[in-house]
């Protein structure tokens, strides 16, 4: 009885580890909405995802579908502001507390006072050849995006994400140091 | 009454007597009337129950309502992939950006820092 009291305690913790390793977007983020000039709200769980695929059949979408093909779900919110000072970095205390380690690791961290552009990236788990998944929390003066990508990715595929969609190409390098750089 | 007379009686009832003529001919033209008209009305009977009189307009309705149900589900269904789509286009152009500026900054960084170096 004893043992089985301790096993169940296991699994409780457990599955409590779990589930706090699992990133969610903090609802003030969406209050934010409110002060904003312009706001881009993307939330695609796992199904609507399995739901774009069905569509994405042109050889165009081949690599962004390959890209989704494992994804749990993305979450995007962005946010322009007409004046300086419209957020502050508490907002973002609700983001960066859940990106704790060991589940989640810090891989850019870039602050500049020059213009004020910061980038945070972050992955989560331990494995070298897949990351599971992606936060990248990047600031603006007058602007703030939050981006999160549930499930498993390529480390090949970050890459392809920076080099598709209009965009170039940026090299990722999971488990490298951060890049703690920028004047900070 | 005395027992002769019954059998007298019994033997006079029995008796064996020709049946009137075309008997035999009457007999069968009814047997064969009756049989057609049980069945004639029979069908009508089963055709003027309520159900069976609409049934086959309650399966053609139902058929159409179905297809076009299964039509409007997979529109609505098409348009939702059509839009997710766009979503996940969207969010795939944003982070790609957001990764582009972080790797910028990045980049910046570490020249700057050579060039403090020289």
């Amino acid at each position: 009885m004893k043992q089985f009291g301790i096993a169940l305690l296991v699994i409780v913790i457990s599955a409590m580890g779990a589930r706090a390793q699992d990133f969610k977007m903090p609802v003030n983020l969406d209050r934010l909405a409110a002060k904003a000039s312009e706001t881009t709200e993307v939330t695609l769980n796992g199904r609507m995802l399995k739901l774009a695929q069905k569509f994405m059949n042109d050889e165009d979408d081949a690599e962004a579908r390959e890209l989704i093909k494992n994804l749990k779900g993305i979450y995007v919110r962005s946010f322009q502001f007409d004046s300086v000072g419209a957020y502050s970095d508490a907002d973002l205390e609700a983001v960066r507390s859940q990106l704790k380690s060991p589940a989640w690791e810090k891989v850019v961290n870039v602050r500049s006072k020059t213009d004020g552009q910061n980038a945070e990236i972050y992955f989560k788990g331990d494995n070298p050849d897949r990351i599971d998944g992606l936060v990248i929390i990047a600031a603006d003066p007058r602007e703030l995006t939050v981006v999160h990508i549930d499930g498993p990715l390529d480390p090949s595929n970050i890459e392809k994400l920076g080099g598709q969609f209009g965009v170039p190409r940026v090299e990722a390098h999971p488990k490298s140091k951060p890049a703690k750089a920028g004047a900070q | 009454m005395k027992p002769n007379e019954i059998d007298e009686q019994l033997k006079r009832a029995l008796r064996r007597c020709e049946p009137p003529e075309g008997f035999a001919d009457r007999v069968l033209a009814r047997v064969e009337r009756e049989a057609s008209r049980t069945t004639s009305r029979s069908v009508w009977t089963v055709w003027r129950w309520p159900f069976l009189r609409w049934a086959p307009i309650a399966a053609l309705i139902v058929i159409a309502v179905t297809g076009i149900s299964y039509q409007v589900h997979e529109r609505q269904q098409e348009a939702e992939a059509r839009a997710a789509k766009q979503q996940v286009m969207l969010a795939l152009r944003i982070t790609g950006s957001k990764l582009r500026v972080a790797k910028q900054k990045v980049k910046s960084v570490e020249a700057g820092k050579v060039e403090n170096k020289l």
